[in-house]
């Protein structure tokens, strides 16, 4: 099983959404990192095949996905960043309908509903409107209809969001236990996510994608970069403006241990630290430093 | 594909404004069907004299018996008979209609043959004239033998060009004479059909609007269309889904208005000759029941034309708000430009368009009562036909245009 993108291009009238991408896919879960409007969701609609790409094309199994149509869609599991549902419909009808247009008989559709809401913790809330459930709720309808046809590949679309703590970690390992003999991609911003489940990341950046590989070969780019050290308080705005922060810990007693990335080590006294996924994307979207994370 | 019918179906009238909408215009049926019926009016002169004014079934009971004389087939005889009972008003009131004429004298002698003397006046009498104008010498009894012949030879003279004289002839052969006249059928619940079609295209059009565009814009249809049979299976569920429920309601609210206004001015009504009811130069060889039926019909296929062109739009458009908004103007493009101009442009364009046989004044009914021609290059067609067929063709048309918007549409 391969699923793969063949130098996918998205060009919109000024703005190339995606550029020249290719990507071959395995089973396992994948984690696709990247900044917002790096491109991900672009990409991954096209991987979905609700958008067309300007160039390039995806493969599954070496056969294009436009030429698979309905076969393809048939083994195929998706959860977009955005999506409405229809305000009349309970979370059960709401997955009876998704499951009919999966083409799920019957008795497959009465059974997979009842293992998947256990599974997302909707059982007691099967009769309830969607539109009265809670962001994170309305989340886990969302994760239920992408697995109802038990898809080969899965495609999930920042999934994680609105989900609490407790949801995330719940999430994880349902995906995990999932990914056997499965394509999984994950496209997030919320490296945590990933770090602990994907077999391999992709790290996307203005449309290209600039880095792939396991999660502790791509974590040892960033080797020798993270560095921890303490400092007064007072001189915190200061470093703040001349390095790149990944963590702050205020100590109580005026000091704050800090957590930074710098080719060398810039305060006094810092200690080499073991780099994590969170480092890595850092390092790489500098940018997001101060907003997204 | 039923499983998927079923759910849609479901999923549509689990609305709540479905719901609402679809009651509303049931409800809206029966009021609708009821108000002709109110609007009947007639006078009783009792055996002492006294004149008393009659509506609604009450009315339409007592002209039945009135008319009783003229009911059947529009001889000769009765005519004569209602042309003179003209005259003799005339020449002792100077005229036949109230105040003029004490009421009942109006009631007594011209309210009986009151539709014979129309149909004499409008063909007997010189072009110019009418029941509300026309003097005893614009019509005699001696003219009563010539009324068919004279309708003929009007009839033929009817239409702008040779060749719409020639398509008239052609429509008009098939109308048989003597008319028949069977008391108890009213102008306006034909009238008001066509008004209760119109606001039915509008309410469907609410109701279509949202269909596919509502999930463009919420994002529902990213889920969907990545679904094994979420593009052309589910298009043409949600397709089926509109049409079954027009469908449905069409049958149950236009049965129940032609239930109420068939029960209420009786059935025997419906075989009277459509010339009897309407300007008399009508072109085809229909009755009262027959144009009911071809208005429905025709108002039926207009509205299911307007219908697909909806989903179409709701394929098409991003938001609701933008299909809601075209296709309410094209709803009444047609009204604004039968206002508008009379040119053969604008009559064109206005039969091609889907909603070409619903409206006001330009409503199938009077299409099938008018005299309107299509004008294509030398081909000459009478606009019920072209309407008919515009629909015919643009609904497979449109409904092929939905399904192939939808699946070639990206998210």
């Amino acid at each position: 099983m391969e699923l793969e993108v063949c130098g996918i291009t998205k060009q919109y009238k000024d703005k190339c959404a995606v550029n020249d991408v290719s990507l071959k896919l395995t089973p396992g879960v994948w984690g696709l990192l990247g900044a917002n409007g790096a491109g991900k969701t672009t990409l991954m609609r096209i991987i979905a095949g609700i958008l067309r790409p300007t160039s390039g094309c995806v493969r599954y199994d070496g056969i294009e996905i436009d030429r698979l149509k309905e076969e393809y869609r048939d083994i195929f599991g998706y959860l977009p960043q955005e999506f409405g549902f229809y305000p009349g419909f309970c979370v059960q009808d709401y997955l009876e309908y998704i499951a009919a247009l999966k083409g799920l008989t019957r008795a497959e559709t009465k059974k997979r509903i009842s293992i998947l809401l256990k599974r997302v913790s909707l059982s007691e809330v099967r009769h309830k409107k969607i539109s009265k459930l809670s962001g994170g709720m309305r989340r886990r309808v969302g994760i239920a209809q992408a697995l109802l046809n038990d898809p080969e590949v899965l495609v999930l679309d920042e999934p994680t969001s609105g989900l609490d703590p407790g949801e995330r970690v719940k999430f994880r390992n349902l995906l995990s236990e999932f990914a056997h003999d499965r394509i999984v991609l994950i496209s997030t911003h919320i490296v945590s996510d990933i770090e602990y489940i994907a077999t391999c990341n992709a790290v996307m950046k203005e449309g290209k994608i600039i880095a792939t590989g396991k999660t502790e070969e791509l974590v040892r780019m960033v080797e020798g970069k993270v560095w921890s050290a303490d400092i007064d308080g007072r001189e915190l705005a200061v470093y703040e403006h001349q390095l790149l922060m990944v963590n702050v810990y205020n100590e109580g007693n005026g000091d704050v241990k800090v957590r930074y990335l710098s080719e060398k080590p810039v305060i006094p006294g810092s200690r080499k630290e073991e780099p994590r996924m969170e480092d890595l994307y850092l390092w790489m979207f500098p940018e997001s430093a101060r907003s997204d994370i | 594909m039923r499983r998927l019918l079923n759910l849609e179906l479901k999923r549509v009238v689990s609305a709540r404004s479905t719901w609402i909408l679809l009651l509303f215009l049931i409800l809206l049926s029966a009021v609708m069907a009821y108000f002709p019926i109110s609007f009947e009016n007639t006078y009783q002169v009792d055996e002492q004299g006294n004149v008393r004014e009659l509506t609604g079934k009450e009315a339409i009971r007592y002209q039945k018996e009135l008319e009783n004389e003229i009911s059947g087939e529009i001889t000769e005889e009765k005519v004569r008979k209602a042309i003179l009972a003209f005259q003799e008003c005339y020449r002792e009131y100077g005229a036949i209609f109230p105040p003029d004429v004490p009421t009942e004298v109006y009631a007594d002698k011209i309210l009986p043959v009151y539709p014979v003397l129309d149909i004499a006046a409008n063909v007997l009498a010189s072009k110019d004239a009418a029941i509300y104008t026309m003097t005893d010498a614009d019509i005699t009894p001696e003219d009563a033998p010539r009324l068919y012949e004279e309708y003929q030879e009007r009839m033929a003279s009817k239409g702008r060009s040779e060749a719409e004289q020639e398509k008239i002839r052609e429509l008009n052969q098939a109308v048989k004479t003597p008319f028949t006249y069977e008391s108890g059928f009213s102008m306006a619940s034909l009238e008001y059909l066509t008004l209760y079609l119109l606001l039915m295209l509008l309410v469907f059009v609410v109701i279509t609007a949202p269909i596919f565009s509502a999930e463009y814009q919420t994002g529902a249809d990213n889920i969907l269309r990545c679904t094994k049979y979420g593009r052309i299976h589910l298009a043409a569920a949600k397709i089926v889904t509109a049409m079954l429920i027009f469908g449905v309601t069409f049958l149950i609210g236009t049965g129940v208005f032609l239930a109420v206004t068939n029960l209420a001015f009786g059935a025997d009504g419906l075989k009277t000759s459509v010339q009897m009811l309407w300007t008399t130069f009508v072109i085809p060889a229909l009755n009262v029941g027959q144009t009911q039926a071809a208005v429905t019909a025709g108002g039926f296929l207009s509205i299911l034309a307007m219908v697909s062109c909806t989903l179409f739009l709701s394929a098409r458009c991003k938001n609701v708000q933008d299909t809601l908004k075209i296709a309410l103007f094209l709803s009444i493009l047609p009204m604004i430009l039968y206002m508008i101009s009379s040119a053969d442009w604008a009559n064109l364009i206005r039969c091609v368009l889907p909603a070409g046989g619903i409206g006001f004044t330009n409503s199938f009914l009077y299409e099938v009562l008018g005299t309107d021609f299509v004008h294509i290059g030398p081909a000459v067609i009478w606009s019920p036909y072209f309407i008919i067929g515009a629909a015919v063709a643009e609904i497979p048309l449109f409904l092929w245009l939905t399904v192939r918007a939808y699946c070639r549409r990206e998210c």
